[in-house]
């Protein structure tokens, strides 16, 4: 499975959400990174056919695909940011639903509606209505509902948004299991989601790709611009307006600051090993100039 | 199959909409009891079972003996009740007839008379675009001899054929049958029918915009044109569901207040609002014809609403939408004959007119369709199949072209 993404832009009026964004991807987990407004949705929706590029287009094995074309929606799998559900159906009945809707049927989609509801914990809850469930237990089922058609192409956007810790880290091992012979993009601000299952990063930044590559290669390219210094808090309040500060851990009457610099930012800063989120932080602050 | 499942569990079966569609059927039950309430005060008279009497005794042709008894005796009670309330009150006269039921017999009676006079004569006065009467008919049909190609000469003809094959009224006890009826006034159908209907419809497509679900929906294998059938058919089995409701609660409330459904063998040309009928059926099966005829109306109405629902962004935009049509389709009929000139098919072929069987069915209006005489029924169902046609296809390619922004 290879799929490419060719010059896509998006207008929407005279605003251009996106800028002739070009990449692509083959089995295994890519990551989706940027900042709000960067154009992650957009792209996302175009990917799985429900908006229109303005220019470019989306390819599979080098074939072109439009979003009316059934054979490519039969090979997708979609999670959207933001999911509700009808307040009169059951997980179970959503789900038989989403069943349906992927042309799964009978004891197919009842198997299958078993195997995942169990992967994803949802298995007691399913003839509860679905209005019920908390946060976490809706975006499980969101998720369950993504892989009911065992999709080639698995696009998920904000996945783990009110998934607990235990809940995530379940979520990451079925995910990397899945996309074994599968692609799977996954958009998050969550960097921590991606850096340990991602084949490969796409940072994207004002509706263009920014850098894409592989979570190691981001992180040698910071090498030795991530630093550890101690100061006070209120040394920390004046010296973060102009530097991008990745993380603060309190010892003692101080604070440990971990910073993300081109320069040793002081004399007794001490050097420490970079990571995906100080790669993103970097990446997000080095064109605009702005401070974390 | 199963989407249509879906579907009509998120449209109709279920608890919130189930409670309300109780709740609708009690009303329509309540409104077709208060309608009809005037009848217990007649079943409750001394004088009921004499009218009853009366009634079966003079069931059938007309009897020129009683006919003139009874045009005695009703217009000496009218005379006397416009002499103790003024005239002008009507209402309050029918009241007293009620109350009063062998009077109410003689007043029938007499007004029956009256129609059989008019199916050999004419009314008075008469309309001399729309001649009426047998005797006018083969009249008119005389002075039109040397034109027999005309489309005039056909139109009376076909109409001097169709008076001559049913013949002249008869009278029968239809009390139950007018009340029952009272459910194809334009009043009721606009006001408990149609924009219920809206109401139930108005979300079919909006509602996956507000639970977020068109972006799972648009892009899954059955997303673009299986769940608009099965939409479109949830569409139509809730508009029969509702036709259905609305004709039992009517049906309901006119037989509580009745106690019988005498008179449903009678020719339905007894019926005052179906008297140029050319439909020949008995009044049980006009009614049936009548509910089958407005759920074919209720279901072009629901695809319509359906349409409008798969372009608006929001339940509120659709139902609005669909109530301002309701609204300004049914003052239509307040227009003056000039206006009606310019804009007579949008009059007589609105979703509202289209909903009101006794308009296009009880009266003898027929349309020029090349040369033919058309009658209003027949055109009337082609514009339903060929609304439903376009409705249908247009929301076809409303989820086809749509896109989550």
């Amino acid at each position: 499975m290879k799929l490419t993404i060719q010059n896509i832009s998006k207008n929407y009026g005279k605003k251009q959400a996106l800028k002739g964004v070009s990449f692509e991807m083959g089995n295994g987990v890519y990551g989706l990174l940027g900042p709000n407004g960067a154009g992650k949705s957009t792209l996302i929706r175009i990917l799985v056919g429900v908006m229109e590029a303005s220019e470019g287009k989306v390819m599979v094995n080098g074939k072109h695909k439009k979003p009316s074309d059934r054979e490519y929606r039969s090979k997708l799998g979609y999670l959207p940011q933001s999911l509700d559900f009808y307040p009169e159906f059951s997980g179970l009945d959503y789900l038989r639903f989403v069943a349906a809707l992927k042309g799964l049927e009978g004891k197919a989609a009842d198997s299958r509606i078993k195997d995942l509801t169990e992967q994803v914990h949802l298995a007691d809850d399913l003839n509860r209505k679905c209005v019920n469930y908390s946060g976490g237990m809706k975006r499980r089922l969101g998720i369950a509902q993504a892989l009911l058609n065992d999709p080639e192409i698995l696009i998920l956007d904000e996945p783990t948004a009110g998934l607990d810790p235990h809940e995530r880290i379940k979520f990451r091992n079925l995910v990397s299991i899945f996309s074994r012979n599968r692609t799977v993009l996954l958009s998050t601000h969550i960097v921590s989601d991606i850096d340990s299952i991602a084949k490969e990063t796409v940072m994207i930044k004002d509706g263009k790709v920014g850098r894409m590559g592989s979570t190691q290669s981001f992180v040698d390219a910071i090498a030795g611009k991530v630093w550890l210094m101690k100061m006070t808090v209120d040394e920390l309040v004046e010296y973060q307006n102009d530097h991008i500060i990745s993380n603060v851990i309190p010892i003692g009457d101080k604070l440990e600051v971990r910073v993300v610099s081109d320069t040793k930012p002081s004399v007794d800063a001490s050097s420490a090993a970079p990571t995906l989120e100080d790669a993103y932080l970097y990446e997000f602050n080095q064109e605009k100039g702005d401070a974390i | 199959m199963k989407l249509f499942y879906f579907e009509m569990k998120k449209l109709i079966f279920n608890k919130n909409r189930l409670i309300l569609l109780a709740a609708t059927f009690i009303i329509f039950t309540l409104m077709s009891l208060l309608t009809s309430s005037v009848v217990f005060e007649m079943r409750s008279s001394s004088s009921y079972q004499e009218y009853l009497n009366l009634v079966k005794k003079y069931s059938g042709i007309l009897n020129p003996q009683q006919l003139a008894e009874s045009k005695q005796i009703s217009e000496t009670a009218r005379a006397s009740h416009e002499a103790e309330y003024g005239k002008g009150e009507n209402d309050l006269f029918m009241v007293y007839l009620f109350r009063n039921p062998v009077m109410k017999f003689h007043y029938d009676y007499g007004n029956f008379g009256k129609r059989v006079y008019e199916y050999w004569h004419g009314p008075e006065p008469q309309d001399k675009s729309d001649i009426k009467g047998v005797y006018p008919l083969e009249e008119k049909l005389e002075a039109l001899k040397n034109q027999e190609d005309s489309y005039e000469y056909k139109y009376y003809q076909k109409r001097l054929e169709t008076e001559l094959l049913y013949g002249e009224p008869v009278f029968a006890n239809k009390q139950f049958w007018g009340n029952f009826f009272a459910s194809f006034d334009i009043s009721r159908v606009v006001f408990l029918f149609l924009m219920v209907l809206a109401f139930f419809i108005a979300p079919v497509f909006t509602r996956e915009i507000k639970d977020d679900m068109n972006g799972i929906i648009l892009c899954s294998l059955k997303g673009r044109r299986e769940i608009v059938t099965a939409k479109l058919l949830s569409v139509c089995s809730t508009s029969a569901i509702l036709t259905a409701v609305y004709f039992s609660g009517n049906f309901i409330g006119a037989f509580i207040a009745n106690g019988n459904i005498a008179g449903f063998d009678a020719p339905a040309r007894c019926l005052e609002a179906f008297g140029q009928t050319s439909i020949d059926t008995t009044v049980g099966g006009m009614a049936l014809l009548g509910i089958l005829w407005t759920m074919l109306a209720a279901v072009v109405f629901g695809l319509a609403v359906c349409l409008i629902s798969a372009w608006a962004k929001n339940q509120t935009s659709v139902f609005g939408l669909s109530i301002l049509f309701i609204l300004t389709f049914s003052m239509m009929g307040f227009l003056n004959d000039s206006i009606y000139e310019m804009i007579w098919p949008l009059i007589d072929f609105n979703f509202v007119t289209l909903s009101l069987f006794g308009i296009i069915f009880g009266g003898s209006t027929m349309y020029n369709f090349l040369g033919m005489p058309l009658s209003y029924g027949m055109a009337a169902f082609i514009v339903c199949m060929a609304l439903s046609a376009i409705a249908v296809l247009l929301t076809y390619f409303a989820q086809n072209k749509r896109s989550v922004v």
